[in-house]
């Protein structure tokens, strides 16, 4: 039972870090946070795979590991450097600290209450768990919204992408491994032509502003 | 026997307040790279306040008299209640939380008043913001407080002590980040920058205390880092009650004052580091913060909603 | 004890009818009106106050047609509200003695008989038993108040007095068709026959959804508050203390009555408690958010009516809510703090509006920014006002911190036994209540502060002098009423338990241990008494010795004010508008729904004008202005929402320009116009009758 309290408690501490991730004033402490919260996930994985004795799930951490933990904000933090000087700082986003905090909260709870009608393959001990999954879609979502930089919005991206990972933990942990590479390699991609495009888009136009980058279009 | 206790504690919190405040200037001077007074300055400059002639101004009545005494004693009052050296509280009519935010209201009240009732311009906005940051600071506290009610089952302090002392409060989550958020609104609470509130005049800055000398002044000079003490014993009290004493033996009792003094000084250490780091908010921004730490309270009341 | 307050109504009837009859002797008319009503209001208060410890008295007369059987009921919660009143009205009338006298020229005698005749009414509604007279009486209280409203015969008296006459005849017509549905099912109208027949729950929630709006337009709950500003303040003083202190809570009382006697039969829904709890925090933020904006004392008191309703409300809503959910005890504890602060409000109100009466009659004007200093020329008002800022403050160990601790155990315990989205609800309650605490102390250090302390910012209030010795006892004994209603808690919560017990049909709660208050669901105990004797010895402590070292040290006194070497002057001093802006700083966003809503008003106003008024001109669409010489102080009052800001169109923006047009059109659809108010009564009727279907 401890166990489960315990992925349970790494589930709360996915919600803390996407959340920092999201506050995250400088795109390098966004890319550190990222990287921390991937551990967080690997963690909870692997508790995962403890409690319920599946070996899949520490295959999925150790490659999570290499993937999120190390390559991805590698990757960030490359595309950070090539870009250098060619678009301004850091730009802050839309939405006050506070109605971000209160709007994630806000979204957790919806989704409490929408997982509390489902029965869990796993065991119902770990129902905040799944919710905290799932939110991570809306908080991905959230970040996409309410950040001006471009280069953020792909933290946004990662982190949706980081709740689909812990929903298919929790859903079918005795997935082969065919998938968890599927979504792992899928995550790099992805975050590789992103970055590209980040790099060309900062390049050319000398600003990450989705607002200003809008003007491009036609 | 807790009675004894719970004045002890009074005497005690008194008696070190103006020390903690001369530490915290001690420190502020050597990060300015100054050698800085000593840190008994602050009993100096009490002492020397106490010696000298009162001037009572013209326009000013009763209430100007009246609110010193009531500002100091109504934290004296408080800081009997508080489970500091004992996970329990020593008098548990004062140990119940709603009583606790509700007694400090009466020293604020009495120190915007005594603000207006002196008829300077500078003093009654300062007196005036000073109340306000009791408005903005209030939902956030009351929510932690809340969260932290439900995870202890109980409204008084001291149960809820027990209950974090035992790592019995349910959600641990929940009551983690409520710690994060208390201890935010704390340090508003207690006036530290960048929330001191000083905007352009110095005479904001120390408010209703403008238009004070003498023995009163020094009463409210005492009487405000004796709040500053209260606000960070309510945090250490409620979040970090750990190395308190769980009984009245008196090695316990001895274990935990010294347990108490420490995080006491630890959370001052902390705070006059964060002061001196940061820069002076300017006032219109100030709900910015305070709205923040309203947004971890409610994360902290998500948590408790949600179970973890 | 019946009889005792039927020969009250009697007193009160006789006193009335002299009075009107010697109205041309005026000093004899006022004497016989006060000393009857005096009279009368001591009887029911023996009255009253007797029936709090005896069971329910019940007595019939057959009426001229069958449903108009003439019942009266008796029970420990109608002897409460009539004791209530009673002193109230006592007081209202011995301060009458020297109040009145200002009146000589508008008819003392219509004055004497229609507020004894006001106040009959009210005993009446109390005790009326069948919904027939009940309907009665009510109609009479809302047009004798009517009558005192409109006395002064200024504009804005007549405007305030049509407003509230309106909003009296939607809460008199809600709480009809509420009656009526209730007699449809039973067929007939008395009260016992609702009393024991078990509705449908269909019925019940249309019957209690129609007879809470309908009786919270009586008490002055937000979204029916718009009048009570507006009538309140118009009365004489005292008859606004008699008002705001205790005809509101007769919407309280009926809303009481609704639901734990009337429904008693049928059960109540965890809905109604969720849906009082709602409108009792938002009530009391409002409330107390516009009474800050305000600097004509009187309409700020009466803002603060609509506060501490909706504090009343959140216990009575816990006390729903609890009866619902089959938790005893913690419905118990929700109708102790909402009876124990219908106590207490009652008290520090009336007390409150006697000071702002006693202001207006030392100076002539209720306008603080032309106050201050009174505290020196006028001391007695000045320490009872005092007294009753801090009660209603609810600072320990006065009485309104007594029920506010018993709303938040309440609460917290509601909390503590609910599931998640009730968990979600208190803890919306109870920063509700958190934030209403915060304003209402900087709302009334703002109301005497400026008022009283400082140097007095005009002639009138320089040259003010103390109030006749009438006055003076009037406000004395509430202040006494406020002290001891704090400091014996002890005594009085179990008192007050017990009507709530009576109210439930169960085991009294257990609240007292010795001299300290209880609360076992919450596990926790405080005691007024014991810490305001601690607090008395400590304070006079720290006085002494500080008075000790000012001895030896010596004093001066310096006539001028150190003003940060500026030579002091008094259009320097801090003013009512100053603490409002500063509140307006950072609750901006609350003070824009009301800019919103009275926008709504305007648009509605407008096509009414053009619908009613084809060729005539348009309707006024400016808000009214007010008096000249404040316009000065009133900049803060005009601030409103800034354009929306149209940038590019990213999905964030896109649906943050929704919100701000939405925001822009609800601000598009008012004036003082009382059109506008219905329709937006109505609206908001119909949302919350759409909304209670929908939840059940």
């Amino acid at each position: 039972m401890f166990s489960y309290s315990l992925v349970n408690v790494l589930g709360a501490c996915l919600i803390i870090t996407s959340m920092m991730v999201v506050l995250a004033r400088t795109r390098r402490a966004a890319a550190f946070l990222y990287s921390l919260q991937s551990l967080v996930l690997v963690g909870l994985l692997a508790s995962l795979g403890a409690v319920t004795g599946s070996t899949e799930l520490f295959t999925w951490s150790a490659t999570a590991f290499a993937t999120k933990v190390v390559l991805v904000p590698a990757i960030l933090l490359f595309t950070l450097k090539k870009i250098g000087n060619d678009a301004q700082a850091d730009l802050s986003p839309k939405l006050k600290p506070m109605k971000s905090v209160t709007l994630v909260a806000v979204e957790v709870f919806i989704c409490f209450v929408a997982v509390s009608g489902i029965d869990l393959p796993t065991a119902a001990a770990v129902k905040p768990t799944l919710a905290v999954s799932l939110a991570h879609f809306f908080i991905g979502l959230t970040c996409i919204v309410i950040q001006r930089s471009i280069f953020k919005q792909i933290f946004g991206y990662c982190l949706m992408e980081n709740g689909s990972h812990v929903t298919l933990a929790l859903l079918a942990p005795q997935a082969p491994e065919l998938v968890e590479i599927g979504v792992a390699t899928d995550a790099i991609f992805a975050v590789i032509i992103l970055a590209v495009l980040v790099w060309r888009m900062a390049h050319y136009a000398h600003t990450l502003d989705a607002d200003d980058l809008c003007e491009l279009k036609g | 026997m807790t009675i004894i206790i719970a004045i002890l504690q009074a005497i005690l919190l008194v008696s070190i307040a103006p020390l903690l405040s001369g530490i915290t200037r001690k420190i502020r001077a050597k990060m300015h790279s100054r050698t800085g007074t000593s840190i008994f300055q602050d009993y100096y400059d009490l002492v020397k306040l106490w010696k000298r002639c009162e001037v009572k101004e013209g326009g000013s009545s009763i209430v100007s008299r009246l609110a010193p005494p009531i500002f100091l004693g109504s934290f004296i009052l408080l800081a009997t209640g508080l489970p500091l050296v004992m996970q329990a509280c020593p008098i548990p009519i004062f140990g119940d939380i709603i009583t606790i935010l509700y007694l400090m209201a009466l020293p604020r009240f009495m120190f915007a008043l005594a603000s207006i009732d002196s008829a300077g311009s500078y003093t009654a906005i300062g007196g005036v913001r000073e109340l306000l940051v009791g408005v903005l600071i209030e939902p956030s506290l009351i929510l932690v407080l809340f969260v932290m009610a439900v995870a202890a089952s109980s409204t008084n302090v001291g149960i809820m002590a027990f209950s974090v002392a035992n790592l019995s409060a349910y959600p641990f989550v929940a009551v983690v980040v409520a710690g994060v958020a208390c201890a935010m609104a704390c340090y508003i609470e207690m006036g530290k920058l960048p929330f001191d509130l000083a905007e352009a005049e110095q005479e904001i800055q120390e408010g209703p205390l403008a238009a004070y000398s003498g023995p009163s002044l020094a009463m409210m000079k005492l009487g405000v880092s004796l709040k500053q003490l209260v606000v960070a014993s309510l945090f250490v009290a409620i979040f970090v009650p750990f190395g308190a004493a769980a009984n009245a033996a008196p090695l316990e009792l001895v274990c935990g004052l010294v347990a108490y003094l420490v995080k006491v000084l630890i959370v001052f250490l902390i705070a006059s580091v964060i002061e001196n780091a940061v820069m002076r908010v300017r006032y219109k921004f100030l709900g910015r913060y305070t709205w923040f730490v309203m947004g971890i309270a409610s994360l902290s009341l998500v948590f408790l909603v949600i179970g973890i | 004890m019946l009889e005792l307050i039927l020969l009250s109504l009697g007193v009160s009837c006789v006193g009335g009818i002299l009075s009107l009859a010697t109205s041309k002797a005026r000093a004899a008319s006022k004497t016989i009106a006060c000393v009857g009503g005096m009279g009368a209001a001591a009887l029911s208060f023996i009255g009253g106050l007797g029936a709090l410890f005896q069971t329910a008295t019940y007595a019939s007369w057959i009426g001229p047609m069958p449903f108009t059987n003439f019942t009266l009921l008796l029970n420990p919660l109608a002897g409460l509200l009539i004791a209530v009143i009673a002193v109230l009205a006592f007081v209202a009338w011995l301060y009458g003695l020297s109040y009145f006298d200002e009146y000589y020229d508008k008819g003392i005698g219509v004055i004497g008989f229609f507020m004894n005749l006001f106040i009959a009414s009210m005993n009446l509604v109390i005790l009326a038993d069948n919904a027939f007279w009940f309907l009665v009486f009510f109609e009479l209280m809302s047009l004798t108040s009517y009558v005192l409203v409109i006395i002064d015969q200024t504009e804005k008296s007549l405007k305030g007095g049509f407003l509230y006459l309106i909003m009296a005849h939607i809460g008199f017509l809600m709480i009809a068709l509420s009656f009526f549905a209730m007699a449809s099912a039973t067929g007939s109208l008395e009260f016992e026959a609702f009393r024991t027949h078990a509705f449908g729950p269909g019925v019940a929630t249309l019957a209690f959804a129609l007879a809470f709006f309908g009786f919270g337009a009586k008490a002055g709950m937000v979204p029916f508050h718009s009048w009570l500003p507006q009538a309140h303040p118009a009365a004489p003083s005292n008859v606004s203390a008699l008002m705001s202190g205790g005809m509101i809570k007769i919407g309280i009382f009926g809303i009481c009555k609704v639901c734990f006697d009337l429904l008693g039969a049928a059960g109540g829904e965890i809905g109604w408690g969720v849906l009082v709890i709602i409108i009792g925090a938002v009530s009391s933020v409002l409330g107390v958010v516009y009474a800050l904006g305000e600097h004509d004392l009187k309409s700020l008191l009466a803002y603060h009516s609509v506060e501490n309703i909706g504090i009343i409300l959140l216990g009575v809503g816990v006390g729903i809510y609890g009866w619902a959910a089959g938790l005893p005890w913690l419905a118990a504890i929700g109708l102790l703090a909402g009876l124990y602060h219908l106590i207490n409000h009652a008290m520090f109100k009336g007390l409150l509006f006697l000071g702002a009466g006693s202001v207006l009659y030392a100076t002539g004007t209720r306008n603080m920014e032309v106050l201050g200093g009174l505290a020196k020329v006028m001391p007695v008002t000045a320490v009872c006002f005092l007294i009753g800022s801090l009660a209603i403050s609810a600072i320990p160990p006065l009485n309104g911190f007594v029920s506010e601790w018993f709303t938040y155990q309440g609460l917290i315990g509601a909390a503590m036994s609910g599931d998640i989205f009730m968990r979600i609800l208190f803890a919306f309650a109870v920063v509700a209540l958190a934030i209403t605490g915060a304003l209402a102390v900087t709302c009334f250090v703002k109301a005497f502060g400026v008022t009283f302390l400082a140097r007095p910012r005009s002639e009138a209030a320089e040259h003010a002098q103390e109030v006749p010795a009438p006055m003076k006892v009037a406000m004395v004994v509430l202040t006494a009423a406020c002290i001891a209603l704090g400091l014996g808690a002890a005594w009085v919560a179990p008192v007050v338990s017990s009507i709530a017990s009576s109210m439930l049909a169960s085991a009294p709660l257990p609240v007292v241990e010795g001299v300290t208050l209880v609360s076992l669901d919450t596990v926790s105990v405080v005691s007024p008494l014991i810490m305001a004797v601690l607090m008395a010895v400590i304070i006079a402590l720290c006085a002494l010795v500080r008075n000790a070292a000012n001895q030896r040290a010596g004093m001066k006194s310096d006539p001028n004010t150190w003003a940060c070497g500026y030579q002091a002057d008094l259009t320097m001093e801090t003013l009512a508008s100053t603490v409002g802006a500063n509140v307006k700083t950072f609750m901006g966003p609350l003070y824009a729904i009301r800019y919103g809503v009275n926008r709504i008003g305007e648009a509605v106003s407008r096509l009414l004008g053009r619908a009613l008024e084809p060729e005539g001109e348009k309707a006024s669409v400016v808000p009214a202005k007010p008096a000249a010489p404040l316009s000065r102080y009133d900049r803060d009052r005009s601030v409103g929402i800034a354009p929306a800001e149209r940038r590019a169109p990213a999905l964030s923006n896109s649906v943050l320009s929704v919100v701000s047009d939405l925001g822009a059109w609800f601000g598009r659809m008012e004036n003082g116009d009382f059109r506008t108010y219905i329709v937006y009564i109505v609206g908001a009727l119909v949302f919350f009758l759409a909304l209670i279907i929908l939840v059940r």
